[in-house]
Order: structure tokens, then sequence, then C-alpha cells
């Protein structure tokens, strides 16, 4: 996967070796974990967290697989320039629309919850839009960089933050107790083999592995690099509902907003190491700017192909001005979470996985009929 | 009242406003109605936006 591609797409020449993008995907599929994910796979399964974890991985993978496999056909292409092929500029602007929603309200969102928390957590007298804006203006400098730098720094950050995330797992070992991890089927069946059909929506940001395809020279490479981000995100999302499940009980863990921000302060080996958060925040705010940097990158590359304009950058700041405000619409930290993990997290997977599958089964079969004829 | 942060952020809108819409017409005398529309729209509500929520926060 350190193979280097630069590919010539209408609007930008970036080089990006395959382990640049899957770790852009693993960072935007990661970002649940840190912010609500426990809370809501708990929340959903009680204490068979860690088993909806496991069921919706295997979902999305599934899901994966079939798109992969139907898009073998159009290397090369992303997901607008598939629906350009298929249906037109109509069923190219509907889809854009569709996505460019979804970005909207997912962004402003987590943007909101993210600037709650850290007034929350360290910036407790700055008023909100302090905080706000100061993320934002992280936003647009990484905009104004362009794709290619934020897929390096992302290549270098993802493996820093795992390796701590993995040692503060490790290091709460000593507080497990295994007993909390029954009954095994926690809120039961049902609950999780039905009622978590809809959670596959915690892999939304897949959608943006659709956007890099040109990047990305082979078809099999496309399938290695999301069969890869999906389980390490899988691997990761199991893991730490396990640590939290086995930690808490589930009924505590169910009213703690960061878990592992939670998870990070109980760390104390011996006397020489405590207060594990002081390594766990910057390396989570870096985390969460670069989430919201590329999905803003998204955001805006996507309305100048929605419009066939040749220059994404002179929208950086109307966007910015955008989301500053839309962020601020949500009540406040409760219902912002709860439009997240309530409303989005269980309707997403439909535009990630449902929709470029319809699309390019159509493909599939318009392009069978012609060879027929 | 008006305050010197109000000042600031309607001079952020007003620059925006005249950066955004500038290149709207560019892309319009290249012949893309469209595009030029799309960046009207959007010019629109990033200008009204704010005002909306400066009113509503007040």
């Amino acid at each position: 996967m350190a193979k280097k591609t630069v590919i010539d797409t209408a609007h930008s020449k970036i080089a990006a070796s395959n382990w640049g993008i899957a770790a852009v995907i693993i960072l935007l599929l990661s970002n649940q974990i840190s912010m609500n994910y426990t809370r809501f796979a708990i929340e959903s399964a009680h204490t068979a967290g860690w088993l909806l974890s496991i069921y919706i991985t295997l979902l999305a993978a599934v899901g994966f697989f079939l798109i992969s496999k139907l898009g073998v056909r159009f290397p090369g292409k992303d997901l607008m320039d598939i629906c350009e092929e298929v249906g037109g500029r109509v069923l190219k602007t509907i889809v854009g629309i569709i996505i460019l929603t979804s970005l909207l309200f997912i962004v402003p969102v987590t943007l909101r919850q993210f600037a709650e928390f850290m007034k929350e957590i360290s910036f407790f007298v700055s008023p909100l839009s302090f905080v706000t804006v100061f993320l934002i203006a992280g936003m647009v400098a990484a905009c104004y960089a362009g794709l290619e730098p934020i897929i390096k720094v992302t290549s270098v950050l993802v493996p820093i933050i795992n390796i701590v995330l993995f040692g503060g797992l490790v290091s709460i070992l000593p507080y497990f107790d295994i007993n909390r991890m029954f009954p095994v089927l926690g809120k039961g069946a049902m609950s999780i083999f039905i009622g978590g059909i809809p959670k596959i929506s915690v892999f939304f940001e897949l959608i943006v592995l659709l956007f890099l395809a040109p990047y990305i020279k082979l078809a099999k490479n496309f399938r290695k690099i999301g069969f890869a981000s999906l389980s390490f995100t899988g691997i990761n999302m199991i893991l730490v509902s396990i640590t939290i499940g086995c930690v808490a009980d589930y009924h505590i863990a169910m009213e703690e907003f960061l878990s592992e921000y939670v998870m990070a302060r109980q760390l104390n080996i011996g006397r020489f190491f405590e207060r594990g958060e002081a390594v766990f925040i910057p390396l989570w705010v870096f985390s969460a700017l670069l989430y919201m940097s590329i999905l803003f990158y998204f955001i805006i590359v996507i309305f100048t192909r929605l419009l066939n304009l040749p220059y994404y950058k002179p929208f950086i700041f109307s966007f910015a001005i955008l989301l500053l405000n839309l962020s601020f619409i949500p009540g406040g930290l409760e219902s912002a979470i709860m439009l997240d993990t309530h409303y989005f997290r269980n309707t997403a997977g439909i535009i990630t996985f449902l929709i470029p599958t319809i699309i390019l089964a159509i493909a599939k079969i318009r392009k069978k009929g012609l060879n027929k004829r | 009242m008006i305050t010197v942060d109000t000042i600031f952020i309607f001079l952020i809108l007003v620059w925006n406003l005249v950066y955004t819409s500038s290149y709207g017409l560019w892309v319009w005398k290249k012949g893309n109605k469209i595009g030029a529309a799309g960046i009207m729209f959007l010019v629109l509500a990033v200008t009204v936006l704010p005002i909306i929520t400066l009113i509503i926060r007040r």
C-alpha cells in the first residue's frame, strides 16, 4: 500500500499514497469513537455494545463489498461522475444535493458538540463562539492548504492516535470486571440484530472514499483500502466497547459523554503516571479538527462539482460562515448529541450504502442490456 | 445597540458578499448560468443567516 499515484482530476492534481487515503478514512470513521460511539452502542445494546459493534462492522463490510464489486466497472471515477454517466445531470444533481445536505448537517452538529466538549474540558470561561471560531479557522487553513497536505498530516497522525488509544486501553486493564459483560445479549437479540441495522450509519463517512476513488490507481486497491479502514475501525470500536463495558456499569456508561476522555482520566499507574488526558486532549483536538477539515473540504468540492465550477477556494470563506451559523442552531450540547446519535446515525447509512449500491446496480443492468443488443 | 463586534461581523459579511458575488458574476460571464445562480443562492444564505442569528441571539 505504499505505491504513490499521481492522478489528474478535473480540479486538482494530488499525490497520495494508498496508506494516506486509508488513514483519511480511518480518521473519519474513528472520530465517532472519541465522541459518542460507546455511549451510543451501550444505549442501543446495553452490555452487548461490543456485539453490536461486531454486527454493524460486518454489515458495513457487506455493504462496501457490494459497492466495490459493482464499482469495478468505473475505474478512476468518483460517485458524481458515475451518477452523471448513469442518469445524466439530473441524477448527479439529486445525489450531489443529498450528500451535500447530509454533510452540511453533520459537520455543524459535530462542530457544535466538539466546541461544547472543549468548553467543558478546557475553556470554562470563554464564550462558545470563540471556541467555534478558533476551530473554524483551523478548518479554513486546512482547506486553503488543499487535500494533499491534509492527507499527509492524517497519515502521520493516525498511527500516533491509535498507539495512544491502544496504550490507554491496555493501561486500564486493572479496572476490568468481566462480569459486566453479562448478559451477553444485553438488551436482547432483536435490539442488536434488527434494531442494529440502521446503526450502520456510524460508517457514514465511508462515502468520502467514493469521492477519493479517482486518486486510487487500481480497483483492487480501492477494495483493499475500504476493507482495511473498515476492519481497523471496527476492531477499535469493539475494543473500546469491551473496555468501557467492563470498566463501568452500562447504566453509568450511558451517562458519560466522552468515554475515552473519562477513561484517560482514570489512568493511574503507580506514583509516576497519572492524568493520561494530558496526552489525550491534544491528539483528540487535532484529530477532530482534521475530521471536520476533511468533510469541510468535501462540502466545498461537491458544491463546485454540482455547479461545474472550476475553483473551490473562493467558497471556503462563505462555507465557513455558513457552518459557523448552522452550528449555533442546536439549542445546546444535548440537542446536538440528539441530532447526531438519534437522527443522523440512524438514517445516514442509506446515503452511504443504499444509494451508491442502487446507482451502481442500475449501471450494471444498463451495461448488460447494451451488450445484449 | 450597535457594538464593535456587530460592526466587525457586518464588515466581514459585506466583504464576503462582494468577494463571492464577483466570482458569481465572472462565472455568469463565462456562460455557466446555473453555476452563477447557485453562487448567488449561497451568497444570499451566507448573508441572511448570520443576520437572523444575530437578531435571534439578542
